[in-house]
């Protein structure tokens, strides 16, 4: 009786131990629009993002006031007209990586994680595409794709409206490394 | 060996829980860090470098130029000069003012202006020397200092000297945002003038202090109430027999356009600039002394070292 309580706290304990969980370190989140007047981009490195292997949630927050701008004003409009940023405080993404890879083998693999994004405070479910790359114990996720502006609700005033492209198009990198047990 | 096997069992209960809650609580835990690295400067406590009257804790970018006409009409009222045939002010102008004001970096800003209103002169500088952030900082902090010169003819023999053309402006302004749409600022207020009046009622004083309150209300995105008010602490002009000074009150719509922010606004401030409205407001919202008054606004970006 004994025996086999204490075998299945083990065992139970263990898998917890095995399963790993990356975090990440440098991270990068660009997004650029093309437009008739101006060029609009702006860089953030203050995300946050954890991939835990076992059930491969992936959970992504990117703080909104973290995106950093070459004009100061046009940060403070993006902040306080476009995204609302003291409402909707983060960017999120929480979903899961489709497909088997084996983190213990070095290499880079194409694949695409799904879930919901939201943005502005609107989610939305999508399929992102992306690369995985392993390599001596590190973890890095490239991925590019788009934002519709409509998909999330974002109103841009008729009046500016030449400003600002309807799609954006968001870079992110993210370098994990595997988080060290707590406790 | 029921005490190790209740243990073990609440162990594994441990195990169970905080590996459950490990997912759920995910995302939760993320933004909660998110939160606790955030040290951003809060955005927009104002709109624009001025509310009604009183200046913000707002300035003008880094390496932009903000180019502004002020214009206030005459009084609304008849029992203060305005009436059906001036329409109510409109015909008047009490005031009116081109400046240029230049960011040389986020919290350092530079300034000069020129008002109808005593052909007044007057450079300012103003420092930030707190920004509200989002952990931190509970409150922003600015200092202001103007100086006003008037080159009017000498008509009455006021300008014997003169130095008796120059007069000063420091304040010290203090605002706090408080959530989304509220910002409420105080500004206690030092005026300095060389000219003094002797008249019936005593002798004015060189130095002045007033408390003044500015408040932004966010309606919608792009519209918000603003207002502002000054209590002037001048025995000389609150126990004058013949000239009933006021304490200048103003309040307006503030509406953004996308790089344009158009202010409305009614005040009975006479004159633009703090060193002429407040030591010379006259005018009584309750005999129809307040007039309407805009401003027109347009940033330059001077920034070319940045990309195109």
């Amino acid at each position: 009786m004994k025996n086999s309580i204490l075998s299945l706290t083990l065992i139970l304990l263990s898998s917890s131990l095995f399963a790993q969980v990356w975090k990440s370190s440098e991270n990068k989140v660009h997004f650029f629009s093309e437009a008739p007047l101006e060029n609009i981009e702006a860089t953030n490195t203050t995300s946050i993002a954890l991939y835990n292997e076992e059930n491969k949630q992936l959970a992504i927050v990117i703080p909104i006031k973290g995106f950093k701008f070459e004009k100061e004003l046009m940060e403070e409009h993006f902040n306080e007209n476009y995204m609302e940023s003291e409402k909707f405080k983060n960017g999120k993404f929480k979903g899961t990586l489709d497909g088997d890879i084996d983190f213990s083998k070095d290499g880079t693999y194409e694949t695409t994680a799904t879930g919901i994004l939201t943005i502005h405070g609107v989610e939305q479910k999508r399929t992102i595409k992306g690369t995985l790359i392993v390599k001596k114990g590190t973890l890095q996720m490239q991925s590019k794709f788009q934002i519709k502006l409509e998909d999330h609700d974002i109103e841009i005033p008729k009046i500016v409206f030449s400003n600002i492209a309807e799609v954006i198009d968001v870079t992110c990198d993210f370098s994990f490394k595997p988080q060290p047990k707590k406790k | 060996m029921k005490q190790l096997i209740s243990a073990l069992a609440l162990a594994l209960l441990f195990a169970f829980s905080s590996h459950l809650s490990a997912q759920e609580d995910l995302m939760s835990m993320l933004e909660d860090e998110a939160d606790a690295n955030d040290d951003s400067r809060v955005y927009a406590t104002f709109k624009t470098m001025k509310a009604v009257n009183f200046h913000t804790i707002e300035m003008v970018k880094k390496k932009s130029l903000d180019f502004r006409v002020t214009h206030r009409f005459g009084n609304m009222g008849s029992a203060s000069g305005g009436g059906v045939h001036n329409i109510w002010g409109l015909d008047n102008s009490d005031d009116i003012r081109i400046s240029f004001d230049y960011g040389i970096t986020e919290d350092l800003q530079v300034g000069f202006g020129r008002s109808k209103r005593n052909e007044l002169i007057d450079a300012n500088i103003k420092y930030r020397i707190l920004a509200q952030s989002a952990q931190k900082t509970p409150i922003s902090l600015v200092l202001l200092a103007n100086f006003g010169i008037t080159p009017k003819r000498d008509l009455n023999g006021f300008y014997s000297k003169s130095s008796s053309r120059l007069n000063y402006v420091h304040q010290l302004i203090i605002a706090r945002k408080f959530g989304e749409r509220f910002s409420l600022e105080l500004i206690p207020t030092h005026v300095y003038q060389n000219l003094r009046i002797k008249d019936n009622s005593g002798i004015d004083q060189h130095s002045i202090l007033a408390l003044g309150v500015a408040a932004r209300l966010k309606l919608t995105q792009r519209v918000a109430l603003i207002a502002d008010y000054a209590y002037i602490a001048s025995d000389y002009r609150r126990s004058h027999s013949s000239i009933t000074y006021q304490d200048p009150l103003g309040v307006g719509v503030e509406i953004e356009t996308g790089g344009h922010v158009f202010h409305l606004t009614v005040t009975n401030a006479s004159g633009i600039v703090e060193n002429n409205f407040l030591l010379n407001t006259t005018d009584d919202w309750t005999q129809g002394g307040m007039k309407l008054g805009f401003n027109i606004s347009r940033v330059f970006n001077l920034n070319f070292n940045g990309k195109e």
